[in-house]
């Protein structure tokens, strides 16, 4: 895979986690991207090329489809808490489109693939709050930030602009706009109290500080099944 | 602070961590001497800790907290501990005929915390059977097989009867 | 439209014939509620007496209510209403189903959708959002649901939810289901969407369902009802000891344990201990795979299903590698309770293990298969009555006497009478596929006698289990809360469906604390008795039977699952086990902005129940409910023997038949809760006027079916 040398290129479906971006930006930037505690700014890589550099989020949830019974409660308790309203498609956890069929969708073989009319896999997807993230820099008025206090990358409202850039970049299909108010609407962590993983019966979804949703969503060991499938979702 | 008071302080968080950890404290664990115990008995009798609570047994004295543990658990734990099987059975076959009441299927003192033997049981069950102070335990069998056992002071052999083929029997045909 | 709360505001109305689509609005029903509400009064006023189920001029009504699609504990379920075929007189009556179909309709927009007429050749109804159009069904026609599904998703997106008719369905088997996701199957409204040339409905939905309080008041409800909620059932007391419980119960589907683990999954999930408090587990309380399939079933469970935004987790999941290996059927199955014996329930001669199965593999084997199969062509089994029936009918030689003799040489009985699942393969593709003589065992037990004449001794014996001559089964009668459940059942028009009652006396805690419950619930602890230890009829029964009724009818249009609501107990000592009952009422009036209490949604259940109680008049064509249609068969009313054969008098220990003398009053104090007429139990005009269904009380007497 070429993405490490993709992932500076806003314009790439793919994202990077903070690994490969450390291995981009070359050792000497570990200090600074510690201390870099708000927001984003532009830095300059060892070979010269400039980059954005974000601050990393306090963490990230991580879904366990191991464990998920498909209720969907966490999507209505995201979308109840953040929006007044129950929604599948703007939740920003998203169980129900591969509730049936698993992320793939339909297949010949759907008998025994993911999802609840296969072999009963339920497979979210989840903001992974990339430490570099295609929705941010998609985003052509700056819209969406990392939040001072969280660090998960937030869409500001009143400067959204509806264009779609965001879902059209994000590569987890997680940024949505509202079909009802046309504003963006992605993973902000619920200001640091994620109403997701308290409404799960389970115990399917979890917060985890970043080093950890980084190894669990990113890492080669990775537990999340969402990683099974890189690239853009359906 | 007064010398005792730690020594007892400390037993408390011995008999909490043992509740927390699904078990009882005998006192014979705990080592106590006879300072240690008066403290704990002016200790119970204060409520100071009032989670603490104690089961006098045959064998030994019982501690548990009941933050961690219902009583009904622990009375359960105090019997397997007190080492007379036909007497927990029949106790909690009593408590069971009273308190709901139903009668109790022998099955259940396979699972936790009782844990026996198929073996065992068998046997406990015939001495049962034998025993003076246990003549008011009485069994039934339902039409799928499965014993029950219930106290005739509490429940009329009609009644036992025909709870018995309604937990094994009628509740399965009746989801 | 005005902006609206919990409703989406808008009826979809869809007729087949002239492929018309349009829009109507929901709040001028609102007086019903929602869903099962608002369907009854669409029959009422749209589908006259004497319309055939399967005739064209017959509606099916697809209803959610306000509280689904808002994340409320359990709000997942789609009532269905229509006529019933099954029913000696095609009443109206609600079929149900779990899933996650009524909450895409509501995303899409749509409150209810009513579909009339009949398609000249067979189509699926594709909605998506407010875009909603037929698409050529003649592909569909004829498959299996399960392929059926995957070839309309593949059309459509995997996001869809779709309710669809099988094989049974499209043939109009009386006996025949509606079914949407993996599991979740309504029975007995099959055959009227099969005979409107309607395979399926598909929806996507993008849009939401507001909450009218702020988002932090239903939060903070939301987690309330958390600390109520038990286990399947509601029942709140677990089956096994726990540290932290005092009590246990042995029916209890609280079957979490340490040690008892979802253990086909990877790694295996434990359900473990599951305190109470804590909500991350209440998935895990019940374990559906053992108690459905036995012990046995531990090994081969994934995990559990169930319905939108519920946290309970009724179905299990289970891979059963056999299934392929000996019938060469997908091993991925899932289902629940019924859902499994019913069709095992047609394994009637046992399923005894063979040498090298485990305990009671053969039986999981049969259950699953079965269960695949249903669900696949989609026959319903009339709440296990399916397999009852061929008992009798096999057993009694009735089928020797009324299949041609060549059809009964070609069954292979010798199958069934060894205990071989395989038998389920061929009893399935004759009947679901109409051949023969034998498929009639799917027209319902009404229906089966009139054509093979079963006589009197079929609805006597007591195993056979049929309550009422009306053609339906015990479900929760007499055995379940004595006189309550017993006239409970009388009211309806199929098995009664009521979870209200049974899950109220089965909640786990001792009798002591039922009685109390009762006391504050219904006035007195003699609303309650203990089991096999009943006692004459009184009022606070009385008071029961209307509560379990009004409200089942109220989860039904809000839609809440009466599988665990109401919320009677909890499994919360600082609590005293006290749930809440006002809690349908809380969440209504947060999510819609209406407030109601309490007394306010319990009155207008009893408006929508005694609009139900007018329907099942006018297509009687008699007022004379209490003779004509609220009897039950013999066997309830007689008294029934001991082991040796002695005779156990009623409301003694040791039975739980009735009497009719006492039954009779029981009907009467019902009808009077009611404010229906004592003689009749047909409502009075005063009553529905009072109601406010003046309209209802003019056309029954222009029939001259009110009461005098
Ligand atoms: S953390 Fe909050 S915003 Fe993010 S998915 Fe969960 S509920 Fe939604
Ligand atoms: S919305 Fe997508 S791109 Fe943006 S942070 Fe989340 S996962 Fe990354
Ligand atoms: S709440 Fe938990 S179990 Fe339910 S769908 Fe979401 S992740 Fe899965």
């Amino acid at each position: 895979m070429d993405s490490k040398q993709n992932a500076a290129d806003s314009g790439s479906k793919r994202s990077t986690s903070r690994r490969d971006f450390l291995k981009l930006a070359g050792a000497g930037f570990l200090g600074a991207l510690a201390t870099t505690t708000l927001g984003m700014g532009v830095m300059e890589t060892a070979d010269g090329r400039k980059v954005e550099v974000w601050a990393l989020s306090s963490g990230a949830i991580v879904h366990d489809p191991n464990r998920c019974v498909g209720c969907r409660r966490c999507e209505a308790a995201c979308t109840v808490r953040n929006d007044g309203k129950g929604s599948a498609f703007i939740s920003r956890i998203k169980v129900s489109r591969n509730l049936q069929y698993g992320k793939l969708g339909v297949s010949a073989a759907y008998a025994k693939a993911n999802g609840q009319m296969g072999n009963f896999l339920v497979v979210a997807d989840t903001c992974r709050q990339c430490s570099h993230p295609a929705c941010g820099m998609a985003c052509p008025v700056g819209a969406i930030t990392a939040d001072p206090t969280t660090g998960a990358r937030v869409v500001d409202v009143d400067r959204c602009v509806s264009c779609g850039a965001c879902q059209d970049a994000c590569p987890w299909g997680i940024a949505t706009l509202d079909p009802e108010t046309k504003v963006s609407t992605k993973c902000m962590l619920c200001d640091g109290d994620p109403n997701c993983t308290k409404n799960c019966p389970t115990g399917a979804i979890k917060f985890y500080p970043w080093e950890e949703a980084e190894a669990l969503l990113f890492g080669t060991d990775a537990t999340s099944g969402a990683t099974a499938v890189s690239g853009a979702s359906a | 602070m007064s010398d005792q008071a730690s020594p007892v302080t400390a037993y408390v968080e011995v008999i909490r961590e043992a509740s927390h950890a699904t078990k009882l404290t005998a006192l014979s664990e705990l080592a106590c001497n006879e300072q240690d115990l008066a403290g704990m008995e002016v200790l119970l009798s204060a409520q100071a800790e009032d989670d603490i609570k104690l089961m006098r047994g045959s064998r030994d004295l019982y501690y548990f907290s009941d933050k961690y543990m219902t009583s009904a658990y622990a009375l359960h734990l105090f019997r397997v501990a007190e080492k007379d099987p036909a007497r927990m059975i029949a106790d909690t076959v009593r408590d069971e005929s009273r308190i709901y009441p139903r009668p109790t299927p022998i099955a259940s003192f396979l699972e936790a915390p009782f844990r026996m033997s198929k073996a065992a049981l068998d046997g406990v069950l015939w001495q049962i059977s034998q025993r003076n102070d246990m003549e008011d335990i009485k069994s039934t069998t339902a039409s799928d097989g499965s014993i029950y056992l219930y106290s005739n002071e509490y429940l009329s052999a009609a009644h036992a009867d025909s709870l018995a083929e309604w937990e094994a029997v009628g509740k399965v045909e009746n989801p | 439209m005005t902006n609206t709360f919990g409703y989406t505001g808008k009826i979809l109305r869809v007729d087949l014939t002239t492929g018309k689509i349009w829009t109507d609005d929901t709040m001028k029903y609102k007086d019903f509620i929602g869903g099962e509400g608002m369907s009854m009064k669409i029959m009422w006023d749209e589908v006259p007496a004497g319309t055939h189920p399967f005739s064209p001029e017959n509606k099916i009504i697809f209803g959610s209510g306000p509280l689904c699609g808002t994340g409320v504990p359990c709000s997942g379920r789609t009532n269905i209403t229509s006529l019933l075929p099954s029913n000696p007189d095609h009443s109206v009556s609600s079929s149900h189903m779990g899933g996650y179909f009524s909450v895409e309709m509501k995303y899409a927009g749509w409150d209810l959708i009513v579909v009339e007429g009949k398609s000249a050749k067979p189509v699926w109804l594709r909605i998506e959002d407010d875009k909603v159009w037929l698409e050529d069904g003649r592909w569909v026609w004829g498959k299996g649901m399960f392929d059926a599904m995957a070839m309309i998703s593949s059309q459509m997106g995997k996001e869809a939810q779709i309710a669809m008719i099988g094989p049974a369905g499209e043939n109009q088997l009386n006996l025949s289901v509606i079914r949407t996701g993996a599991s979740h199957s309504a029975g007995g409204h099959g055959g009227v969407m099969g005979s409107k040339n309607l395979k399926a409905i598909a929806i996507k939905g993008t849009g939401s369902v507001k909450v009218a309080a702020r988002p932090e008041e239903l939060m903070a409800l939301d987690k309330y009802m958390m600390t109520i909620i038990g286990a399947n059932n509601q029942h709140v007391v677990p089956r096994f000891p726990h540290p932290w419980a005092e009590y246990t119960a042995s029916g209890s589907r609280w079957t979490a344990k340490k040690g008892l683990y979802w253990g086909a999954a990877n790694p295996p999930v434990e359900t473990g201990e599951c305190y109470p408090e804590d909500m991350q587990s209440v998935g895990l309380r019940t374990h559906k795979g053992f108690q459905d399939l036995g012990a046995v079933a531990e090994k081969y469970t994934v995990s559990m299903g169930g319905c939108a935004h519920c946290p309970i987790r009724c179905h299990s999941q289970v891979r059963i590698p056999q299934l392929e290996e000996r019938y060469g059927i997908d091993p991925n199955v899932s289902n629940t309770c019924v859902g499994y014996s019913g069709p095992n329930g047609i394994m009637f001669k046992g399923t005894p293990d063979l040498p090298g199965q485990e305990k009671g593999e053969q039986s999981m084997i049969s259950k699953t298969l079965g269960s695949h199969l249903a669900d696949d062509y989609g026959v319903w089994c009339n709440y296990g009555q399916m397999g009852r029936d061929l008992n009798w009918t096999y057993t009694h030689g009735i089928l020797k006497k009324v299949l041609p003799a060549d059809e009964y040489a070609s069954i292979s009985w010798d199958l069934l009478e060894k205990g071989d699942p395989a038998f389920l393969i061929d009893f399935y593709d004759r009947v679901a596929n109409k051949k023969g003589e034998l498929w009639h065992i799917a027209d319902g037990s009404y229906w089966i006698d009139k054509r093979w004449n079963l006589g009197e001794e079929y609805w006597a014996y007591d195993k056979n289990k049929l309550w009422s001559k009306l053609g339906y089964p015990v479900h929760h009668a007499n055995e379940s809360q004595s006189q309550v459940g017993a006239l409970v059942s009388c009211f309806s028009n199929r098995d009664a469906q009521n979870h209200s009652h049974s899950n109220f006396g089965a909640a786990g805690v001792p009798l002591e604390l039922l009685k109390q419950v009762a006391a504050e619930e219904f006035g007195t602890p003699d609303a309650i008795d203990g089991p096999m230890d009943y006692t004459p009829m009184n009022q606070g029964k009385a008071n029961f039977v209307k509560w379990a009724l009004t409200r089942t009818m109220l989860h039904n249009s809000l839609t809440l699952c009466n599988w665990m609501w109401p919320m009677a107990f909890s499994p919360l000592k600082s609590r005293n086990y006290r749930g809440d009952t006002a809690l349908e009422a809380k969440f209504y009036s947060l999510v819609t902005g209406i407030p109601m209490t309490k007394e306010d949604l319990d009155r207008a259940a009893t408006r929508t129940f005694t609009l139900f109680r007018a329907l099942t008049i006018r297509s009687m064509g008699t007022a004379d409910m209490r003779n004509k249609h609220d009897q039950t068969t013999s066997w309830v009313i007689t008294a029934t023997k001991d082991k040796n054969g002695k005779e156990i008098p009623q409301f003694t220990k040791g039975t739980d038949r009735m009497t009719q003398e006492d039954m009779e009053k029981g009907r009467g104090l019902v009808y009077k809760a009611f404010g229906w007429d004592e003689k009749t139990g047909a409502p009075t005009k005063a009553t529905l006027e009072a109601l406010g269904m003046p309209e209802v009380a003019a056309e029954l007497a222009a029939k001259g079916l009110l009461p005098a």
